[in-house]
């Protein structure tokens, strides 16, 4: 899907998949185009999108120190930690044989409405919170505007406590399908009681709904298994 | 025989026209005002710069002085400071015409005398032709005599007009306490603006002015449309804006979120955001100022970025 934003390596492709047709059946040489795409060409960058407190750095964290030994960023139970999208590096994420090598961009949470009152109630001294406040708002434009610009596909986050029927992530998937990316939906928390992963698979039918909770590494092999599958 | 040219001493009779645009003989633009009671010459040519010291005691001046002071400033205050003027001047001119002849000229006059005063000042900033308003002339002719003889005559005329209760204006009472038709046709003359426009249509003004040679109406219009008018002249209807200033800023800023703002500050701290304006924009918004201003990386920039270069 991706490759109409490279035309030069569909090209390439392209040509060693017709001469690699000539020696080999079908399917083994799509499986190896697919195998060499992913090798030879610039890391998938992977935006990790959600609304704030979904768990996407922890995510995020859990991802990159399963596969490079370092974290993203810090992770506070406070919505807007992330105000900043940071981004991982060439994270190898080795599924059945297959070699993926993807760049994770963590990105503050996606809201339409930032008060600073809301972060008092987190002992936090007025100053502070609305400086997070603007630095939140900031990053939800900078999540935005990476979404536009700079991302291959898209791992959107969801706390399955919540529901998932809001503004937000409506309007984000449909960016994120206008945009004709791949997008795995996480339904994220699933180690808290009240988690609810059939009701984020039925709001959104049309996409892959993968259960995990990224803070205890649960069903984690699904999920790369599904990154693999989806970005790979 | 009110008016006199200095130069060629032709005569004009109070509320007359023709000396709008100076003096038909001889072109001149000085003229005497010869109240025709008045017996005494000093006692004319005094009036008009006699009023205008009194005024200063009298309620027209406090509001006039202010407005004065205000002009140098913005000129959104100076105009809302006219439109106040001007409503105040409406409130007291009205009740005054109404009931009786002699007391209606004095407000006016002294109103006149107090704003003649204070529009030199605007003059030279709007740059109107001072000579173009009969006033000015009258105003010129009386500094010319002397302010000396004023405050005597001044004094004489309150000595010898003791029916005239009104304390603003003794001297003008003199004056057109004969003559109340008169009058109010010359307060209509002498508060009637010529506006640069009105100088244009020339024929138009002169028309207008006939028709308010009318009593009352005139005297209590005029001073309106002299504060009005002047702001307008000089800034171009920039009174109503100014009196809602507020309101039009709000509106304006509704719209222009409507239309463009991606983020809304509602107030520090609080922000609402537009999703898809944020995502469509090719723009990107860096940091938020407080005083609701964005600062943004421009999309030439992020072509050179490696991101930009990556996609290619």
């Amino acid at each position: 899907m991706w490759f109409l934003h490279t035309p030069l390596h569909d090209t390439h492709r392209e040509a060693r998949e017709a001469r690699m047709g000539l020696f080999t059946d079908l399917r083994d040489s799509i499986s190896r185009a697919v195998d060499r795409m992913f090798s030879d060409s610039e890391p998938k960058r992977i935006g990790i999108y959600g609304p704030p407190n979904a768990g996407k750095t922890t995510l995020a964290n859990r991802i990159a120190r399963d596969w490079t030994g370092d974290a993203v960023g810090p992770e506070s139970h406070i919505p807007h930690e992330t105000r900043r999208a940071r981004r991982k590096e060439n994270v190898e994420i080795e599924r059945n044989g297959k070699t993926v090598n993807i760049d994770i961009v963590d990105t503050p949470g996606v809201t339409t409405k930032v008060d600073y009152k809301e972060f008092l109630e987190h002992d936090m001294e007025k100053d502070d919170a609305v400086r997070r406040s603007r630095e939140a708002t900031e990053g939800v434009a900078e999540a935005m505007h990476w979404l536009r610009e700079d991302v291959d596909g898209v791992i959107y986050v969801l706390d399955s406590t919540e529901d998932p029927f809001t503004q937000v992530n409506t309007m984000l998937i449909g960016i994120i399908e206008s945009q004709d990316l791949p997008v795995l939906i996480f339904a994220n928390k699933t180690d808290l009681d009240d988690s609810n992963v059939q009701r984020i698979a039925n709001a959104f039918p049309q996409h892959e709904t993968v259960p995990l909770s990224a803070l205890e590494g649960n069903n984690m092999d699904e999920v790369y298994g599904k990154i693999a599958e989806y970005f790979g | 025989m009110p008016h006199e040219c200095t130069n060629c001493g032709r005569v004009f009779d109070d509320g007359s026209k023709e000396m709008l645009s100076g003096c038909p003989n001889c072109g001149g633009n000085k003229f005497q005002f010869r109240p025709s009671s008045a017996t005494d010459s000093t006692d004319s040519t005094e009036s008009p710069s006699k009023r205008s010291e009194p005024a200063g005691e009298t309620e027209p001046d406090p509001r006039s002085r202010p407005s004065e002071g205000a002009e140098p400033t913005s000129s959104s205050t100076a105009w809302s400071d006219a439109a106040e003027r001007a409503v105040g001047d409406e409130g007291e001119s009205e009740p005054t015409p109404v009931s009786d002849p002699s007391p209606d000229s004095d407000p006016t006059s002294t109103r006149i005398s107090a704003s003649s005063r204070e529009w030199p000042n605007q003059r030279e900033g709007s740059g109107e032709a001072t000579p173009s308003t009969p006033e000015d002339p009258r105003d010129s002719a009386g500094d010319d005599k002397s302010r000396t003889e004023s405050r005597e005559s001044d004094s004489e005329s309150r000595a010898s007009d003791s029916d005239d209760s009104v304390d603003v204006d003794d001297g003008p009472a003199t004056s057109t306490d004969d003559d109340s038709i008169e009058d109010t046709a010359q307060a209509s003359a002498r508060s009637e603006v010529v506006s640069p426009d009105e100088l244009a249509a020339a024929s138009r003004t002169e028309a207008e002015e006939d028709g308010p040679t009318d009593p009352d109406a005139p005297s209590a219009n005029a001073p309106d449309r002299e504060a009005a008018a002047r702001p307008s002249d000089a800034d171009g209807r920039v009174i109503e804006p100014s009196s809602d200033d507020r309101p039009d800023l709000e509106d304006l800023r509704a719209e222009l979120n409507e239309q463009f703002e991606s983020i809304r500050i509602v107030a520090p701290g609080e922000y609402e955001l537009n999703l898809m304006e944020l995502y469509d924009r090719t723009e990107y918004i860096i940091s938020l100022q407080e005083d609701g201003r964005y600062v943004i990386e421009v999309p030439d920039t992020w072509d050179t970025t490696p991101g930009g270069a990556e996609d290619t």
